[in-house]
């Protein structure tokens, strides 16, 4: 990849966190469009945006925001209150910004019509609030930009000049935050400076490294016609440079150490201490080559702040790292266990061991947590969702989250978004009564509820969506079931095993077929991508009051909490997310049906008994089931219980793939080294399942 | 640098050698160009090369420079960068 490349993957992926921050906070601003700071992070993101797309020359995309950017502008410095209509139009502005920019990057060259039409609305937007026609928006626009730059470098009033660099320190002052100062430099080079090996553009070079904005204002007004114009001397009379950086003021004074003294003038800018209405403009707020007190850091936080303050790393360089860590692990356990080393009797040599236990622990643990993101990003997002569908449906609907803090493997965030967007469309559209009048009818309020949340339970992190809706009915759902075919009507089910229906390929009890949900497939990708990160699904439901669903997910994709079992001497993990209990069965609970195979009657269930060794062709002494343990484990079709010589230990393991030879055994879903340097196998108890299916049925 | 009939484009990236090879280039050709387009591919080089710019639409208002016209220049390796260029 080349420099050019890299910067630009850097801006693609700076500019899809603006977008995709706009696009929360939009919905955000919706809610309370009084809150004008949040207009204000808002109007930063759009400005960034604009800055980033012309550099990468995305004309179409910096046409489009630089225009929504006026728009903000004008309610931001008014802080006129926003017609619901316009608020529509900003919400469907950030929409055409995230098409535009995918159109931008695989250089499609149609853009959507919603760009035409909503670039359209905003410029008469903006000619209504500015007063001039939207045909000449564009231009006015310049125009009038280009007067107030005449009239700051070439007519000379001082005050007006001073008031444009004030706008721009306003706009670098709403960014500041603990850790980085505001500086203004004039420089004022003189004609020679070439020759002296000087040019503006060093120094701005020299202080955009530490800089996380860097805003110049090129004086021109003495540029001569070219008759008398000479390229090696310099006529750019001034240049106004408006820097927020984390550098102190002795650092930049160094950058400008081999210029005169009267060629630079540095002057640190007091946080929050301008006012930018021109007439309010005073020469106070600035204090040359003064060092002044820093007032207290602004809460808010920036994407550029955060950007600077942070290390992007290519999450294939964690996985590498994740990776050597547990083979850290491996080694050490192995040191730890290992007989021949534990029979030194040396007590620097145990407690050399015990201190390489705990720091491979503590490296371990910070690995680990290198992964871990809170889930608030995707809630956020989800506030669109909401918005949206109840938009749609017309069912006022509000979102509650708690627990939005949780941690969550990172791998994990990004294959959750989709499962959750079906969630709650599902909730809003079928879950919720059809209309205000039914919920009333119910005792209920008119406005419908949907609450999402995240929280840690034995070891797993449970995200659920809950709705105060109609709740599932059973009666219902059997019925559908037995007409599908997907059960016969003679099966006794739980009530968790008839609402577990619900998510089963090609399921819908739903009359109506809407563009949002009750296609049935919905929650089956639900139920499928869950399953792909090795959680599982549980509905709770109750008629009249409402449904939760449940993702029951494992805390990383990277270590499995198992249960080590041994059957013919081999070690096997069996993932402990599926495990209902183990125990040694009485002889006289344990039946035998002709050529239908082996079961263990539990509390008035019938669960089939698979043997581990059956299933591994292992060599070994047939063991009655009551001289072993019975691991019942939860699958897709139903309990079943794992007949193994014994169980070992419980312990987290780091995953290993098995690569494509082993790929083909499907009741293996991975390996795992243990510390004593074995290898042990994952059990994919999914897979279990249909070997018994073949014995038992 | 490329000519198309009257329109010239040049390339940003100039150093100062350059923009002073530049400036004598089309010091007797300024009368038969109407346009000077910009390539922005690559980075700015000397602030000279802003002020030629700036020199040759003061000679010839009628000029065509749409990079000037468009009083930005955003890069990683300056910020952003703000000049006017009317009398």
């Amino acid at each position: 990849m080349t420099k050019q490349e890299q910067v630009k993957a850097i801006f693609i992926e700076e500019a899809g966190e603006i977008i995709e921050k706009l696009d929360i906070d939009i919905i955000r601003f919706e809610e309370n469009c009084s809150d004008f700071s949040l207009l204000n992070e808002i109007f930063r993101g759009v400005h960034t945006l604009k800055g980033n797309a012309n550099a990468f020359n995305f004309t179409r995309l910096g046409e489009f925001v630089h225009h929504f950017e006026d728009v903000l502008d004008y309610y931001r410095s008014t802080q006129e209150n926003i017609e619901e209509h316009n608020l529509e139009l900003f919400v469907g502005s950030v929409d055409v910004i995230k098409e535009v920019m995918i159109c931008e990057l695989d250089v499609v060259d149609t853009l959507p019509q919603s760009y035409h039409v909503c670039l359209e609305k905003i410029k008469n937007l903006i000619s209504i609030k500015k007063n001039i026609p939207a045909c000449e928006v564009e231009q006015k626009e310049s125009v009038s930009e280009l007067n107030d730059l005449a009239l700051e470098f070439g007519l000379g009033c001082v005050e007006q000049q001073q008031n444009f660099i004030n706008r721009s320190i306003k706009d670098a002052q709403e960014m500041q935050s603990e850790g980085f100062d505001l500086y203004k430099i004039d420089l004022t080079l003189d004609t020679d400076c070439y020759k002296r090996g000087f040019d503006y553009l060093l120094f701005l070079n020299m202080l955009v490294q530490k800089a996380i904005l860097l805003e110049s204002f090129f004086n021109m007004q003495g540029i001569v016609e070219i008759a008398n114009f000479k390229s090696d001397e310099n006529y750019i009379g001034k240049v106004f440079i408006v820097v927020l950086t984390s550098i102190s003021t002795s650092e930049v004074e160094e950058i400008f150490e081999f210029l005169f003294d009267d060629e630079y003038e540095i002057n640190l800018i007091e946080p929050q201490a301008i006012e930018v209405k021109k007439e309010e403009f005073t020469k106070e707020v600035v204090k040359p080559s003064v060092k002044v007190a820093k007032a207290a850091p602004q809460t808010t936080m920036l994407n550029v702040m955060s950007s600077k303050s942070t290390i992007r790393i290519d999450t294939l360089k964690l996985d590498e790292l994740f990776d050597s860590v547990g083979e850290l692990v491996i080694a050490q356990n192995f040191i730890a266990q290992n007989e021949k080393i534990s029979s030194i009797e040396d007590e620097s040599i145990n407690r050399a061991i015990e201190t390489l236990s705990k720091i491979t622990k503590k490296i371990q643990d910070r690995v680990m947590s290198l992964r871990m993101v809170a889930i608030k990003d995707t809630f956020d997002k989800m506030r669109r969702v909401v918005r949206d569908t109840s938009k749609k449906t017309g069912k006022e609907v509000h979102l509650i989250v708690e627990g939005e803090d949780t941690e969550i493997d990172k791998t994990m965030i990004d294959s959750l978004s989709d499962p959750l967007i079906h969630i709650i469309r599902n909730a809003i559209d079928h879950g919720l009564e059809f209309d205000a009048d039914e919920r009333l009818k119910a005792g209920k309020s008119t406005d419908g509820a949907v609450t999402l949340k995240a929280f840690h339970k034995s070891g797993s992190i449970v995200i659920s969506v809950s709705d105060d809706g109609r709740g599932i009915n059973k009666e219902k759902v059997l019925a559908k079931a037995i007409e599908r075919g997907v059960i016969s009507g003679d099966e006794n089910l739980t009530d968790s095993q008839i609402f577990a229906l619900i998510i089963q390929p090609g399921f819908s009890t739903t009359e109506n077929v809407s563009d949002l949900s009750g296609r049935g497939v919905g929650l089956d990708v639900v139920k499928t991508s869950i399953e792909k990160l090795r959680g599982k699904v549980e509905i709770d439901s109750k008629e009249g009051e409402g449904t939760t669903l449940s993702m029951i997910l494992p805390l990383t994709l990277a270590i499995i909490d198992g249960m080590l079992v041994r059957t013919a001497g081999e070690i096997y993990i069996i993932p402990t997310l599926s495990i209902v209990e183990s125990f040694r069965p009485e002889k006289e609970i344990v039946n035998v049906f002709k050529e239908k195979g082996e079961f263990v009657s539990l509390r008035g269930q019938y669960i089939p008994i698979m043997r581990l060794s059956e299933v591994f062709n292992l060599n070994t002494k047939r063991i009655e089931p009551w001289e072993g343990i019975l691991v019942c484990v939860e699958t897709e079709g139903g309990r079943i219980a794992i007949l193994v010589d014994e169980l070992v230990s419980r312990q987290q393991v780091v995953i290993k793939t098995l690569g494509k030879a082993l790929s083909i055994l499907k009741e293996i879903s991975g390996g795992a080294i243990l510390g004593n340097g074995d290898i042990a196998l994952i059990l994919n108890v999914e897979e279990l399942r249909p070997l018994v299916k073949v014995s038992h049925v | 640098m490329e000519f198309d009939g009257d329109v010239l484009t040049i390339d940003m990236s100039m150093s100062m050698e350059e923009v002073t090879e530049f400036e004598k280039f089309i010091r007797p050709r300024i009368d038969y160009i109407k346009t000077i387009e910009v390539e922005e591919d690559s980075a700015l080089k000397s602030s000279a090369f802003i002020a030629l710019l700036v020199s040759l639409k003061r000679t010839k208002p009628e000029l065509k420079i749409p990079f000037l016209e468009k009083e930005l220049l955003t890069s990683k390796k300056y910020g952003s960068i703000h000049w006017i260029c009317h009398d």
